[in-house]
């Protein structure tokens, strides 16, 4: 038993970063100090299972992955059918008046079907084909979590493959074709999506003069009219109060079309290129069809008549391209984008074009964490998470950071960043050292994940990144996210422990 | 193993170059905190305080107004918009339209209307169509005391008079309403507007160029009014020119004339070289080393009296001549005429009395009979009310007291007594010169008012320039004062270049003084103004509390929105004419700011 070793470093880490979270909760408001009380009780559920969960050989995970990866992806299913909703996304599962997050377990059950799989083809993970089962596997939960519609964790689970597939052996090139794929994949929907938005207000003005109650309709409804006039099959049974008659005054079929028309007329007076290209299904699917045949002939060529590089990698392009189109294509005939999300993505980008609604959060945050200077107000002194509607929405969860700004200042900021990137890096020598392939893939899976969640976490609240709604791990108010942490912890404890003989 | 040791190495780069973004990123934030413009929290807007008069009569108020704003790239339709705007804003449909479709960036279509009156416009959220509401200044009596008061520019900001001098008051809140402190004048809205209407009226007869007049308390420096024609409406400013937003009262130098002869005679007999039997020949000049200074008429022999009655000059200048040059600058010097009177208004000029050294043989002949030198109207009158109070010199004042929206006192201007110029003795035998001057064959005569005793001085004054003495061209001036043996007031009236023959003070200035008085000396009350202004404002204290509306029905609609309006400010909703018929809330109902009553008048009632 000489060789039980506990990493009390990343135990250190997990427990200041989790006190320093439940401070500055109890130090935001009084709300903030029930918060903080129930952080606690998550937190020493939390331990409980880390320990659990280190001292239970992580290669049994490894035998269970299947199972874990199923129970993920039905809970996720379920979710969809009977979850919660709430701010527009069914992401919540209701269990007895606990709410739990599905797409928490499912991170963690896709990190170890992954590694499992990862390990398993470790010789042949360098071929091309290899590379489908690890796609599909991270693309079923990621298409589950987008239509809740969670983008955010949606979003999170792409990287984790990557760097999975990039410690397991596989072809670099071809992960950066991936990743390209990825972001047209949702570039162009979201892209179609912010275009339809802006046009809202000119629709409303154009049909003015003609019918003035669509017009007034369309005014009630903003943007949600595109979902109205888009599907307008779904919406049978309206309520009779001003929603609802803005809803019926647009569903009538001579009304939608008068509103398509004019949408379209508004969208014919501005050229945009860009936008009218990703609109229009015929040329992009010219544009795959184009880059399917140029990939079959170079290949065809490549392996029949001329072995020249130039070829490969023309076909590679192409491929990749192709893909990349056809997938934004699948994406935007599939996934409905909510309006929030558009809005969010796009008040990063021009946060001045929504004063009082998207970029709201974006600069609140700022001038949240500015406001704290060198040192901070003072615990419990921070005065833009008082009040019952506070200055910064959401402060307790999406964006704690700030308020860790606010009130201990830049030094608390960078305490609370040493720290977590200190766990990070103890994860990080802790994949190095594992003694074997899935223990390697399973810690770097974790890591990158927690590392997605500081930067997001960070990086949104500070105004590096698109708001979307990221828990920074072991610090953000929030039950599922701290379980799930923990229980992180404890696999990578588990590795550490047994990186030179298998203890049973 | 190189392999994968490369892929960490490179996995921990990605790693701390990530942590190093962020922190970075936190420290710009804490040093630099790039807050949005937006969002920076901005200075409140405070409301400009109102500018009240003696009475508690508004003189300037903060209204809430909107202006109408264009953005030419968010217009959809131009025709529509500019069709709908032109019948909401009450303008023209095509220069309208075409100013929409010609202008690049944002402009305003109408400023500073009255929030209801764009109510229905905002509603239909017009795209491109911007609103934005501002508190403007309107000062409701247009032209009243407006070189008094003065002006702001479009930012609300003074630019002349009260609004300039006080701006710091009248923009600063000492608590969180948001309401500037409030800035009470001495100024009667009554005897000013009665001022005004007659000086204008004398104006207009004598065809002068422009006139001045000074009514002012002797008793305490108190300017009860001040006018300056021509002058301008302060709400269209920028449609007068400069020179009509001057206060000519404080900032014209004038030469005085024979009123200037008051006060070489006060300082001759301070000095004791007046003998009251002493006597004078008048040859109709005066002449020293064949230099001659002609007389207004052949006046023969005259005592000290008719000396004055007759405003000849041979006698002034004959009792002056014995008094060395430079005593008489010395007694000149005290009666204010070389500093400023530091009344609280801008841009106040202090007059020219040539040094003792630079006075020859022509000036010592001219300066006894106001020539020569020049004064601003509001030191000759500041220097007449010494003389007419027995001696006291005051620092004229026009602010009475600074208040905070809700009433307490900011800071008080209580009458400042600088020195004494003579003593009640002199005073009172001045005084009963001028008497003389109103009396019957007096050059003031036109300016008696039967049963009333008043006394004054007339001057018609030569008018210089760089080249000389300008022939035929004359300001005609009068001061006075009420009652005439015991004065409360003093008034002075100055006429330039009046037309048309008629051009002596005695003629042209006296007669407005009479008329002015006429109108103001039920205020005066007999002499006792200070306690009618305490009378008038008990009166309507005792009547009507602050606190509790009052009983307003069958009262006139002009006596019943006095009442409201100068007690009760706000945003009354006033239907009908004739009386009040209906009122809410109740008589008897409590109140407080802000006030919003309902008035119904019905000419049957």
């Amino acid at each position: 038993m000489k060789t039980i070793k506990i990493d009390w470093a990343i135990i250190f880490f997990c427990l200041t970063t989790s006190f320093i979270g439940v401070m500055a909760l109890y130090g935001g408001s009084e709300y903030g100090q029930s918060l903080a009380k129930k952080q606690l009780v998550w937190l020493f559920l939390g331990l409980i299972l880390m320990i659990v969960f280190a001292f239970f050989n992580y290669q049994n995970l490894g035998t269970y992955a299947a199972i874990l990866y199923g129970a993920g992806i039905l809970l996720l299913i379920i979710t969809l059918l009977a979850g919660t909703e709430t701010k527009g996304a069914k992401s919540w599962l209701r269990l007895g008046g606990i709410g739990f997050q599905p797409a928490e377990f499912m991170k963690l059950a896709l990190v170890i079907a992954l590694a499992k799989y990862l390990s398993v083809r470790e010789k042949r993970i360098a071929n091309i084909n290899e590379l489908l089962v690890p796609f599909v596997m991270t693309f079923i939960p990621q298409i589950l979590i987008a239509v809740q519609p969670d983008l955010s964790y949606a979003v999170l689970l792409l990287p984790i493959l990557f760097v999975m597939l990039f410690l397991a052996g596989a072809n670099v090139s071809i992960l950066l074709g991936f990743v390209a794929v990825g972001f047209l994949c949702l570039f162009a929907p979201m892209y179609l999506e912010y275009h339809k938005y802006i046009i809202i207000d000119d629709i409303v003005q154009a049909l003015r003069p003609d019918n003035y109650k669509l017009s007034d309709a369309v005014h009630i409804l903003g943007f949600e009219s595109w979902r109205y006039v888009d599907k307008p099959g779904d919406f049978a049974g309206i309520k009779p109060e001003v929603l609802g008659w803005a809803k019926a005054t647009l569903l009538i079929p001579e009304n939608i079309e008068m509103f398509k028309k004019t949408a379209q007329f508004i969208f014919a007076q501005e050229k945009h290129y860009l936008r009218d290209f990703l609109a229009n299904d015929k040329a992009i699917i010219a544009v795959v069809a184009t880059c399917f045949i140029t990939y079959g002939i170079t290949m065809f060529l490549y392996f029949y008549y001329y072995k020249i590089d130039i070829l490969k990698n023309v076909g590679t392009v192409t491929l990749i391209l192709g893909l990349a189109f056809a997938a934004s294509f699948v994406m935007k005939k599939t996934v409905s984008f909510k309006p929030h999300q558009v809005i969010r993505i796009v008040s990063f980008a021009n946060p001045d074009k929504f004063p009082k609604g998207a970029g709201y959060q974006l600069r609140h945050s700022i001038i949240t964490i500015g406001s704290g200077k060198v040192f901070g107000k003072g615990f419990g002194n921070g005065d833009m998470t008082k009040g019952e509607i506070s200055f910064l929405p959401e402060w307790y969860n999406d964006f704690i950071f700030s308020v860790i700004g606010e009130q201990f200042g830049i030094i608390g900021n960078t305490t609370i960043l040493i720290l977590l990137f200190g766990l990070i890096l103890r994860g990080v020598s802790i994949t190095w050292k594992s003694k074997d392939q899935f223990g390697m893939l399973l810690a770097a899976g974790i890591n990158t994940m927690f590392f997605l969640h500081v930067v997001f976490n960070t990086g949104i609240a500070m105004g590096l990144l698109p708001v979307t709604g990221v828990p920074l791990i072991f610090v953000s108010y929030g039950g599922s996210n701290m379980v799930f942490s923990c229980i992180a912890v404890g696999i990578l404890l588990n590795i550490y422990m047994r990186r030179f003989i298998n203890i049973k | 193993m190189d392999n994968v040791k490369r892929k960490y190495l490179i996995l921990t780069a990605a790693l701390g170059f990530a942590a190093l973004i962020l922190i970075f990123r936190a420290y710009e934030l804490a040093f630099h905190s790039p807050v949005p413009l937006s969002m920076v929290p901005q200075k409140p807007l405070i409301k400009r305080g109102t500018i009240f008069d003696d009475d508690g009569h508004e003189l300037a108020i903060s209204r809430d107004t909107v202006s109408v704003g264009i953005r030419p790239d968010g217009i959809v339709n131009a025709e529509t918009t500019g069709s709908l705007l032109s019948s909401f804003l009450d303008i023209g449909k095509s220069e309208t339209i075409d100013k929409i479709k010609n202008s690049r960036g944002f402009f305003y279509l109408k400023k500073n209307m009255s929030l209801s009156s764009v109510r229905e416009l905002q509603a239909l959220r017009l795209s491109g169509v911007a609103f934005e509401e501002k508190a403007s200044r309107f000062y409701p009596n247009d032209h009243m005391a407006s070189t008094i008061i003065g002006f702001t520019d479009v930012d609300n900001t003074g630019l002349s008079g009260i609004e300039y001098e006080y701006n710091d008051y009248l923009i600063s809140s000492n608590n969180n309403q948001f309401i500037g402190n409030d800035v009470h004048l001495t100024i009667n809205g009554y005897i000013q507007h009665q001022l005004e209407k007659t000086l204008e009226a004398g104006r207009l007869k004598s065809g002068s160029k422009a006139a001045i007049g000074i009514i002012a308390d002797v008793h305490s420096g108190r300017i009860l009014a001040m006018s300056s024609l021509p002058d301008f409406n302060p709400n269209n400013p920028t449609e007068f020119p400069d020179n009509f937003k001057r206060n000519r009262a404080i900032t014209e130098n004038i030469e005085p004339g024979s009123t200037f002869k008051i006060f070489i005679f006060a300082a001759l007999m301070k000095d004791n070289m007046l003998n009251e039997n002493q006597t004078f020949f008048c040859p109709g000049f005066f002449e020293y080393k064949h230099r001659r200074l002609n007389c207004s008429s052949v006046h023969h022999k005259e005592s000290l009296s008719d000396a004055i009655k007759n405003s000849c000059n041979t006698a002034v200048i004959e009792a002056a001549w014995p008094m060395p040059v430079i005593k008489l600058y010395e007694h000149l010097k005290q009666f204010g005429f070389t500093s400023t009177t530091h009344i609280n208004l801008p841009g106040e000029e202090n007059g020219f009395l040539p040094a003792p050294e630079k006075w020859d043989v022509s000036l010592k002949m001219s300066i006894p009979i106001g020539q020569g030198l020049s004064v601003t109207p509001i030191q000759l009158v500041s220097a007449a009310n010494s003389i007419a109070n027995g001696g006291i010199m005051f620092r004229p004042l026009i602010v009475n007291k600074i208040t905070s929206p809700d009433g307490n006192i900011i800071q008080e201007y209580p009458p400042e007594n600088k020195y004494l110029t003579v003593s009640p003795a002199i005073s009172v035998k001045l005084l009963s010169y001028l008497q003389q001057v109103v009396a019957k064959g007096g050059t003031g005569y036109l300016a008696s008012i039967p049963d009333f005793p008043i006394a004054g001085k007339t001057s018609t004054a030569m008018i210089s320039d760089k080249t000389g003495y300008k022939k035929g061209k004359y300001q005609a001036s009068f001061i006075g004062f009420f009652p005439g043996d015991n004065p409360e007031i003093s008034i002075y009236i100055w006429y330039d270049e009046p037309q048309g023959g008629i051009y002596q003070g005695g003629q042209v200035a006296a007669p407005i003084f009479k008329d002015v008085l006429q109108e103001i000396i039920p205020m005066v009350h007999k002499g006792k103004i200070r306690d009618t202004q305490n009378l008038a404002k008990q009166k309507i204290s005792f009547a009507y509390n602050k606190n509790v509306m009052p009983n307003l029905y069958k009262k006139s609609k002009k006596e019943a929105l006095f009442i409201v309006w100068s007690l009760f400010p706000g945003e009354h909703e006033i239907y009908g004419k004739g009386y009040l018929s209906g009122q809410s809330p109740p008589p008897g109902t409590k109140l407080s700011p802000p006030y919003k009553f309902i008035l119904k008048f019905d000419e049957n009632e």
